[in-house]
């Protein structure tokens, strides 16, 4: 194994030219549905998808020794019978449809995101004794090195967050001591009319400058072939949905086919190690997560009306784009065992007579005019625990390829509401004591949650990163244990899931991907 | 876990009586005389309940506390209450709540829990 170069070890990340858009476009894509049937391609590293993931490694590693083949399922626009690959079932708690929440062609899931980041939060990454399940394999400062360019590549500006406070006009909120504060998220650049940077319209040139990368669309990798001693991946095997077939023989591979695919072509892949690649420990397909949204969970008071803007709507200033959200802080997480939550203000609303009263009755208690009080509506995203049976498993059914589909059950405990609701309820009391304002928790039982819940479309978890192979699917470096030339990139490999956008934060885990492989491939 | 969040009657007056308990105990003989002299035009809590500016209000408020109060105990609650009150204003007591973490709910809307009882109160005068 050769040691990262000494520029490498300074900065992780720096050696990172995918600003490659002085040079000359080389490539054009390759349309796999007109190679030869039965082409068997040689390379030194197979990148599975044309995601965020895909496309992040893929200008990580231009201008590296490093031959690269990028294999996409879709092309460059949607297409229905490609997308169609993507359905399955749903069970269980109700989810969003599998061929609803992400989208099957180059640029993957990004074509249709929101844009919102923000880096995950020191203890996201800690064990904690209270949460079975948690802890990464390392801490926050890993990924710390590579966010600066994970906020180039989404295109968020420079990485300020909580320090944004100094670019808005007003105050923020008095929330006075307690265990909420505000927190900001950024926001992939808008251009003109266009939201947020599709990776594969942003960086579609870019790639056809990389001299060391060909990427072929309409390839579906339909099987990971392991050698017959199971102890390494041999090669993979691609179809076309014109009927095409071929073969492609990696040194390495990396599968960035999103959160949700990632699993299912692990379990597919039977032929040598019966419960699929990477799953002596049945773990792949598990601990499914996404973020839970909510709808309307509370109404906010403020006794003076005020509420400044950037809490409501995005605001624009000194090159970013922010906006305030209220979250646990790191002490009550841990003191009050409760999860990550990014809670929001929303729309202005009415108050009834019961709110009338409580507004009333509270100022009266505290001792403050109320006289020009406004109420607004709370959104929210929040995390759920780590849930082994919330999962993905094969079906008998099969898709256009021959691949057997996926079933989702879907599953959110009780715990998992209750924690949000005691974030709530804190927010609520300290409100009251900055004699600020007040709070009404929306829902009280499992039935008026479930009645207002949504989905992030932030599929995570499923092969899940642990040291442990009997606790993981990869392990610190995203290497699938027991096939050392096989890795993972994106939120599937995420162990706990934070409350922040996914996106960000897995394209600084592939930037730091890219480094390993410099590492061991070159 | 229970799902319901509903509020247990013990601590719930205990941490009332605990945290204004020094203040109890060094009296408030004539705070009392005067609000129980008020008590009798107001109802059996009006004591209480005079202390909020919006009666009709209150009961609204406090019929939301109470179902949310399986065993809501009025007599025992306004005992602890007048006790609190006798040597501290509403504006303490409230204040004490809130610094000890003491919520209560009306409706969904979370309330310093001393305001939710009177509330309370006033509803189970009604
Ligand atoms: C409506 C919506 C809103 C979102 N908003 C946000 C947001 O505001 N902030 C945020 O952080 N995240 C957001 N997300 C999530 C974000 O889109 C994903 O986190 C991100 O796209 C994941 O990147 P990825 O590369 O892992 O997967 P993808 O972007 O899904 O890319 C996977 C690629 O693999 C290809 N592929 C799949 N199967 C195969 C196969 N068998 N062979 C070859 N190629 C294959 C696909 O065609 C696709 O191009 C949102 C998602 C949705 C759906």
């Amino acid at each position: 194994m050769r040691s990262q170069p000494d520029s490498d070890k300074r900065n992780p990340g720096s050696a990172f030219p995918w600003r490659a858009s002085e040079g000359p476009i080389l490539n054009s894509f390759l349309d796999a549905r007109t190679l030869p049937a039965g082409t068997v391609i040689q390379t030194d590293l197979a990148i599975i998808g044309g995601g965020a993931a895909g496309i992040t490694l893929a200008l990580a590693l231009a201008h590296t020794p490093i031959r690269m083949l990028m294999l996409e399922s879709g092309g460059l626009a949607f297409d229905d019978s490609t997308q169609a690959l993507y359905s399955g079932e749903e069970a269980g708690v109700h989810y969003l449809k599998l061929d609803g929440s992400r989208l099957r062609y180059f640029g993957g899931s990004t074509n249709h995101w929101g844009g919102w980041c923000r880096p995950l939060d020191k203890s996201d990454f800690e064990k904690r004794e209270w949460l079975p399940y948690s802890g990464w394999p390392f801490g926050r400062e890993a990924l710390e090195p590579y966010i600066p360019r994970a906020q180039q590549l989404v295109e968020a500006g420079e990485p300020i967050y909580d320090d944004a406070k100094r670019l808005a006009a007003d105050a923020p909120l008095n929330l006075g001591k307690g265990g909420l504060y505000t927190t900001y998220f950024q926001f992939s650049k808008t251009r003109g009319g266009v939201l947020p940077t599709h990776f594969g319209k942003r960086y579609g040139d870019d790639l056809r400058r990389i001299p060391n990368l060909d990427l072929y669309l309409h390839a579906n990798v339909t099987a990971l072939e392991l050698a017959p001693d199971a102890g390494s991946l041999d090669r993979l095997e691609v179809a076309t949905l014109s009927g095409n077939h071929f073969t492609v023989k990696p040194r390495y591979t990396v599968l960035a086919a999103g959160g949700i695919e990632n699993a299912r072509i692990l379990l597919v892949s039977n032929d040598v190690a019966p419960r699929g690649v990477g799953n002596a420990n049945d773990l792949v397909g598990r601990f499914f997560a996404d973020h839970c949204i909510p709808r309307e969970v509370a109404t906010l008071v403020t006794f003076d009306g005020n509420m400044p803007a950037y809490y409501t709507a995005t605001q624009s200033a000194g090159g970013v784009h922010f906006r305030a959200a209220l979250s646990p802080t790191e002490d009550f997480k841990q003191q009050s065992s409760v999860l990550g939550s990014l809670t929001t203000v929303e729309n202005e609303v009415a108050l009834d007579d019961l709110a009338k009263a409580a507004v009333a009755a509270a100022a009266n208690a505290l001792g403050v005019d109320a006289g020009s009080a406004r109420a607004f509506s709370l959104g929210t995203g929040f995390e759920l625990a780590p849930d082994p049976d919330r999962r993905l498993t094969l079906t008998g059914e099969r898709d256009a390829l021959g691949l057997q589909r996926l079933k989702l059950d879907m599953r959110v405990s009780n715990s998992d509401f209750a924690r949000y609701r005691s974030t709530l309820r804190e927010l609520g009391r300290q409100l009251l004591a900055a004699r600020t304002g007040l709070l009404r928790i929306q829902h009280r039982t499992r039935d008026g949650w479930l009645s207002v819940v949504d989905w992030g479309n932030h599929h995570m978890g499923t092969t899940r990163m642990h040291d442990d192979p009997k606790h993981g699917v990869v392990n610190a470096n995203s290497q699938v244990h027991g096939v050392p030339n096989l890795y993972i990139a994106g939120s599937s490999v995420f162990p706990t899931y934070g409350s922040s956008n996914p996106t960000m934060n897995l394209v600084a885990l592939t930037l730091r991907l890219a480094d390993h492989l410099k590492m061991v491939m070159t | 876990m229970t799902w319901r969040a509903g509020i247990e009657r013990r601590p719930l007056l205990a941490g009332l009586v605990g945290a204004l308990g020094l203040g109890i105990l060094g009296g408030g003989a004539y705070e009392a005389a005067r609000i129980l002299h008020r008590n009798e035009k107001a109802g059996a809590y009006g004591d209480l309940v005079s202390r909020l500016p919006d009666p009709d209000g209150a009961r609204l408020l406090g019929h939301a506390v109470i179902a949310g109060l399986p065993r809501f105990n009025a007599a025992e609650t306004a005992r602890s209450l007048r006790k609190a009150l006798a040597i501290h204003s509403l504006a303490d007591v409230t204040a004490s709540d809130l610094a000890a973490g003491r919520v209560a709910e009306a409706g969904g809307w979370v309330l310093p829990e001393s305001l939710a009882l009177i509330c309370a109160l006033a509803a189970a005068a009604a």
